[in-house]
């Protein structure tokens, strides 16, 4: 730059270096001498001139003496500070001291300082209304429950424990009477007329050898019959509640019609349901050929006079067979509609439960009439 | 911070809050306003707000708020000031009672400095503390609430000479 040339091209930025006086003593000397054969650029020269701030000295800063560095120690030249300081609260005790002790030795700045005392506000009790707004409650932890899925539940635990209870009633009520009794049949024999009659099956104790008599198929009405003893279950069989008139009998007899000329049956396993075709006039009884020694027969005579024919009036009831084939899969619950096999083998899985606190290791062979053994 | 120490927040500062704001606004629905505000945000950063800068906390909040207020009533200067506003600066020449004429002088200085004595005389912070919830360094405040106290003095002295 010390060797630029001033030229027509550049000779605005010497101007403007020139009013801001960066240009040595050389470059002012060698601006003002192109300056003094350019008009146009003297003009420049002016305007940039004009465009100069003056320095204006009457601003001061007010709270220079907060700038200085001065030494600790209330003075008549600080005692201002220290009386808002005091004010303020923001002075440590000993600082207070020496305040205080200031005034008192410099009476005429009493009034000063009481007069900023006076300046300081005293808090007014106020309240806030609502602040029961502001509170935050604790939040319970809400467990939902499902209504509708308990209600479900429950519906289908009822269905299940009604069809349970009603289904293996029907079924059940053309089992075996339970009870510690055996049951023979005897054969019904044919009259002189020829009409089959049926004959009272025979119960027997053991206190009554009657073995040869079942066996021969005895023709005549039993004559002593023990007091039959139900189980204490409640599978007593809805249809024997139902048999009518059982004839009078002596010497302990019942008779039980038996319609059926098959002779007598059992179910092998009592557990599996008794087809209808065997309900519910009939009760199947075991062929009592022997007394299983595990059963025990009460004795309890009762007075019952022979009857003098042989032949036995159908039951009144009978068990007609109705049901299609599709039918009998089908369970009618009011409207529903409930397969009957599945509803079977959910029963049989709830009746073993039962069975697993018993031992059926015993039991192979004996007969099973709802919980009791023959 | 847990809910049982924002509610003793709430029974502690609640007030405080409050007087400081009706003191600023002089409108008990905007400062009701104002604090309910403060608190809400108190209870959105609760994990972020240690329990014992929690007052700090709220006068910082509620001092922004109400100068937000501030700004936005001067735009619209719809409102009329009528509540708690101290009568007898001028009007009753009579009356000696330094608390009322001190409070109406207090209405003579800005926002700021209002704010500075109030959070100073109040609330007895320290210059730092009220310097982080008005946003200013300790010199700042330093200065501004000397000013304040001085202004205030000269008008204690100025009614006094007139009484």
């Amino acid at each position: 730059m010390k060797h630029t040339m001033i030229e027509h091209d550049n000779y605005e930025t010497f101007l403007l270096l020139y009013i801001d006086n960066e240009l040595t003593g050389q470059q002012r000397l060698a601006v003002e001498d192109y300056v003094a054969i350019n008009p146009l650029a003297k003009a420049a020269l002016e305007v940039l001139q004009t465009s100069i701030l003056p320095a204006e000295s009457n601003i001061t800063f007010e709270n220079k003496h907060l700038l200085y560095k001065k030494a600790s120690g209330i003075t008549l030249a600080n005692y201002e500070e220290y009386f808002l300081l005091y004010t303020d609260n923001e002075l440590g005790h000993q600082q207070k001291d020496e305040v205080e002790h200031f005034v008192l030795t410099h009476p005429p700045l009493q009034t000063a300082f009481e007069q900023l005392l006076k300046s300081r506000l005293i808090p007014d009790a106020m309240v806030f209304s609502h602040k029961d707004t502001l509170y935050k409650k604790h939040q319970r932890k809400v467990y939902p429950i499902y209504w509708t899925r308990l209600a479900v539940a429950a519906s289908l635990i009822g269905v299940a424990a009604f069809l349970y209870i009603v289904v293996p009633a029907g079924n059940t009520s053309r089992q075996s009477i339970a009870g510690n009794t055996t049951i023979s049949t005897i054969r019904p024999a044919n009259t002189p007329t020829g009409k089959a009659t049926t004959t009272l099956p025979q119960i027997k104790t053991t206190s009554a050898p009657d073995n040869a008599d079942t066996q021969t198929g005895k023709k005549d009405l039993p004559k002593q019959v023990e007091n039959v003893q139900y189980a204490a279950n409640n599978q007593r069989p809805a249809p024997l509640q139902k048999l009518r008139t059982l004839p009078r009998l002596t010497n302990n007899t019942v008779a039980i019609a038996v319609s059926d000329n098959s002779g007598p049956q059992f179910a092998n396993n009592v557990a599996q349901p008794i087809a209808e075709e065997r309900l519910p006039n009939t009760i199947t009884a075991a062929q009592p050929t022997t007394r299983p020694a595990n059963i025990t027969l009460a004795k309890t005579p009762l007075a019952i006079q022979p009857v003098a024919e042989a032949t036995v009036h159908q039951t009144v009831y009978k068990v007609l067979d109705t049901n299609t084939g599709e039918e009998n899969n089908v369970l009618l619950l009011g409207s529903a509609q409930i397969n009957k096999h599945k509803l079977k083998g959910l029963l049989r899985k709830a009746s073993s439960l039962f069975d697993r606190k018993t031992d059926r290791t015993a039991r192979e062979k004996t007969i099973r009439i709802a919980s009791f053994e023959l | 911070m847990t809910e049982d120490q924002y509610n003793e927040c709430v029974t502690r500062y609640a007030d405080n809050v409050y007087r400081f704001i009706l003191k600023n606004l002089r409108h008990e629905e905007d400062a009701r306003d104002v604090v309910q505000n403060a608190f809400e945000k108190l209870w959105r950063h609760r994990d972020d707000v240690v329990y014992e800068k929690s007052k700090s906390y709220l006068f910082t909040v509620a001092y922004n708020q109400m100068i937000d207020h501030i700004r936005k009533s001067k735009r619209t200067n719809h409102r009329d000031i009528t509540e708690n506003e101290d009568v007898a600066w001028s009007h009753q020449p009579h009356s000696k009672d330094v608390s009322k004429i001190l409070h109406t002088a207090l209405y003579k200085l800005n926002d700021l400095q209002r704010s500075l004595v109030l959070l100073k005389d109040y609330e007895g912070y320290n210059y730092e503390e009220i310097g982080v919830i008005t946003g200013l360094n300790q010199s700042q405040v330093k200065v501004y609430l000397h000013r304040a106290r001085l202004t205030l003095r000269n008008y204690l002295v100025s009614i006094e000479n007139v009484l």
